[in-house]
């Protein structure tokens, strides 16, 4: 950045879901953007520890969560076609797998159906053989489904928009630390690790950070983390999002679904955590255990186990997203605490925070048109009986059928970490967890890249892979 | 002639014997491999180099995929995609994830599968320093030799279960089964039963068998979990003597307990067959007891029309 400190009209600090979508909304209406995250590429702090799963609504029905929720739902089939991301529409399937679920089962449909329909999903009783037709790995009496949820590629998304902002002009700080937030009259001034910047209005999206970031613009407000544990089996075992019927969510019981990702897999969870843990993102012996108990009853396991993982949900002390102004400037507005539902609110957030900066004076242009950003992957076409040619034949992973036009694409796309191109190609991903292709891939990588392969790391600072 | 096979996938010491077994047989067959060397694993094997060496006059494919796409099986490479009917997966082992292996916490850099630790220090790069090794076998052995090599300074081979092989005096082997991985960006340590042992990269090299495409037969290391290069071109010489076998008729196999027989399929006209059991120790073939110290054995089954397989002492 050096002496010449060029001023946006918007800095949002944090490059996940939330903060690319603000971006992209403000630079198709021709508002000049830049975007500060202290990781090494957008999505790597919370997004990228995320099941996919697009939600209907969450109780309390009345809180901001749940009413972004309903409208982000609604607005993610423009956006997917927009961006061509990988995503699919869905039901959930609450499952009685014992007599005393099948036994709350008329209630609970009772209830559900006054609580979702009149939001507009649908609701309706799936019979035993039904339940079999629909889902023939699942174990089931009968089950309550609900229409309207689906799942999403996330990374694909984070990507997708990454590169649409990308092409439309946003600038992006990344590896680059907010160490401070100035607000004046006029502007905002932002120190960071790599020098000033300034903007005539600053939007927090900094994940488990936003309270930081909050504190130094007067906004209190306290971001814990709590930590989602999943299991990754390497084969698709339901088409729709599977749960056991419960009653009551008891906390730290919470335990998510059995949900079908657009990549064949299928991912268990994620459980709640009851415990703060503001960076752990390890998985324990007792995580996995819940979830084995909790899914283990209603399916027929098919596939490895290939990964546990864990996400983390920033969690507000207010018990509900907080997106406000700072209490001294119209310039700053705070998104914190966007825990579960937040994927699914993302678009309604953004639409929310464009509307906000609107009334605080920030002039929005009409809207334009964004990049094309459609491409077949190795897979894809391979997948469509395509014929593949030059480098998109040279497969790097057999598991997921990616190749090194693949590795290059995700090189061009901005792929900076080894992190960068798995969860860009899905490489390493599959039934084998890169034992063909990790060595190989590290080779390419370094070769489009220029960088030695002792200087490329797998994802964060100081996570290198060969010495 | 037509041996009812098209390819092999995988162009290591059990690939290269059954092509080479094949086609002495006069069977056409094709070599596909998707690496851009041939040998697999057993490249960092003495003994298994030198047999190596005598199937170099067969023709490879290099860096040519066979991949499971939507139901199909397709060959992949630089000149197209072929569809392929028949084959014989001669892959090599695979490594469990670390969670199969009960392996959770962080995920930092640094846990490589042994194959990725492998094709790294070949590439002559050095995966780090104080180096744990999960599994404690002929290969991870090897490995931890290489390792060394490249600049490794310490090496800790960490065996889940007792295994009698022998030890290098400069290796250190620790018993116990690692449940948990630390580290923010790097490895920092490993739980192994309930000591922390300080290291800044873990290679699992646990080996299971397996087979990612449903309509081929499987040769070598993708069949049986055994550890001596002999036994793989044993399983090689096995199934090309079963493939040319005239009959279709096939030989009954009782087995009881944790013992693998290969073929998969014995046809009635197979004079031998392949037992193993990692753990070694003694089993009974129709009454006779059979020597499974080297973790095989290939007993003679000529003229028999059934076979029966248990662990002795139990």
């Amino acid at each position: 950045m050096g002496w010449a400190v060029e001023r946006y009209d918007v800095v949002v600090v944090g490059s996940g879901i939330v903060g690319l979508l603000v971006a992209y909304e403000l630079s198709k209406r021709g508002v000049s953007v830049a975007v500060v995250d202290e990781n090494l590429e957008p999505g790597f702090g919370v997004s990228k520890g995320h099941a996919g799963v697009i939600h209907v609504i969450q109780p309390p029905f009345s809180s901001l969560k749940s009413v972004l929720a309903i409208h982000g739902n609604r607005l993610y089939d423009i956006l997917v076609r927009e961006l061509g991301v990988r995503y699919r529409r869905l039901k959930a399937l609450l499952v009685a797998g014992s007599a005393i679920q099948l036994a709350i089962l008329p209630l609970l449909y009772i209830i559900l159906k006054l609580l979702y329909e009149t939001r507009g999903f649908k609701v309706s009783i799936v019979s035993g053989r039904e339940l079999r037709d629909l889902e023939p790995n699942v174990g089931g009496w009968a089950a309550i489904a609900v229409d309207g949820y689906a799942v999403v590629d996330s990374f694909d998304l984070v990507y997708k928009l990454y590169e649409a902002c990308r092409s439309l002009g946003v600038v992006f700080h990344l590896g680059t630390r907010v160490t401070g937030v100035k607000v004046s009259q006029d502007r905002v001034d932002i120190e960071t690790t790599r020098g000033p910047l300034k903007a005539s209005f600053l939007v927090n999206a900094a994940g488990l950070n936003s309270d930081y970031i909050a504190s130094q613009t007067g906004f209190k407000v306290r971001v814990e983390g709590r930590r989602g544990s999943m299991l990754v089996f390497d084969r698709l075992q339901v088409r729709n999002i599977v749960a056991p019927l419960v009653l009551l969510e008891r906390r730290g019981t919470k335990g998510g679904g059995v949900i079908p990702t657009t990549w064949g897999h299928t991912i268990w969870g994620p459980n709640l955590d009851s415990d703060i843990s503001k960076g752990d993102r390890g998985v324990y012996h007792e995580d996995v255990a819940v979830l084995l108990r909790r899914f283990g009853g209603v399916i027929r396991v098919k596939g490895r186990i290939i990964k546990a993982y864990a996400g983390v949900r920033p969690t507000s002390d207010k018990g509900d997203f907080v997106i406000a102004y700072s209490p001294t400037s119209r310039r700053v507005v705070n998104v914190a605490g966007i825990d579960s539902p937040g994927l699914t609110a993302a678009p309604a957030i953004a639409v929310m925070v464009l509307d906000m900066l609107r009334k605080a004076g920030l002039k929005l242009g009409l809207k334009r048109r964004p990049p094309s950003l459609r491409y077949l992957s190795t897979r894809d076409k391979l997948v469509l009986g395509l014929s593949v040619q030059g480098d998109e034949g040279v497969i790097v992973c057999p598991c997921m059928s990616v190749s090194l036009a693949d590795i290059a694409r995700a090189v061009r796309g901005g792929a900076r970490t080894l992190d960068g191109v798995i969860f860009r190609t899905k490489l390493a991903m599959g039934s084998c967890q890169g034992q063909h292709c990790l060595g190989r891939a590290l080779i390419e990588f370094s070769r489009m890249t220029g960088v030695e392969p002792r200087y490329v790391v797998k994802g964060g600072e100081g996570s290198w892979i060969v010495e | 002639m037509d041996s009812g096979v098209d390819v092999i996938a995988g162009a290591g010491l059990s690939g290269l014997t059954l092509a080479r077994e094949l086609l002495d047989r006069g069977f056409q067959v094709r070599v596909l491999e998707l690496r851009r060397r041939v040998g697999g694993i057993s490249i960092i094997d003495g003994d298994a180099r030198r047999i190596l060496d005598k199937l170099s006059d067969i023709p490879v494919e290099l860096e040519k995929a066979i991949v499971r796409v939507g139901g199909r099986t397709l060959a992949v490479s630089r000149s197209g995609v072929e569809g392929v009917v028949r084959g014989i997966t001669a892959i090599g082992f695979r490594v469990p994830s670390p969670a199969e292996l009960g392996i959770l916490g962080d995920r930092p850099s640094g846990v490589f599968p042994f194959h990725v630790a492998l094709d790294l220090t070949m590439e002559g790069l050095s995966i780090g320093r104080r180096i744990a090794i999960y599994g404690y076998n002929r290969y991870s052995v090897l490995l931890a030799e290489k390792l060394l090599e490249a600049g490794a300074r310490e090496i800790y081979m960490i065996a889940p279960e007792k295994t009698p092989i022998k030890t290098p005096d400069h290796i250190e082997v620790l018993e116990g089964r690692v449940r948990r991985v630390k580290g923010v960006a790097r490895v920092e340590s490993v739980l192994v039963g309930s000591s922390i042992l300080e290291v800044d990269t873990l290679v699992t090299a646990i080996f299971k068998t397996w087979n990612p495409f449903p309509n081929f037969d499987v040769v070598g290391h993708a069949a049986v979990e055994v550890y001596e290069p002999q036994a793989l071109v044993e399983t090689s010489k096995l199934l090309a003597e079963n493939m040319a076998c005239e009959s279709d008729e096939r030989m009954g196999v009782v087995v009881e307990g944790d013992i693998q027989v290969f073929p998969r399929v014995v046809r009635r006209c197979l004079k031998r067959i392949l037992i193993a059991r990692p753990r070694g120790g003694r089993v009974k073939v129709n009454g006779v007891s059979v020597d499974l110290s080297m973790g095989y054995a290939v007993v003679d089954v000529g003229g028999l029309s059934s076979v029966r397989i248990s662990v002795e002492g139990v």
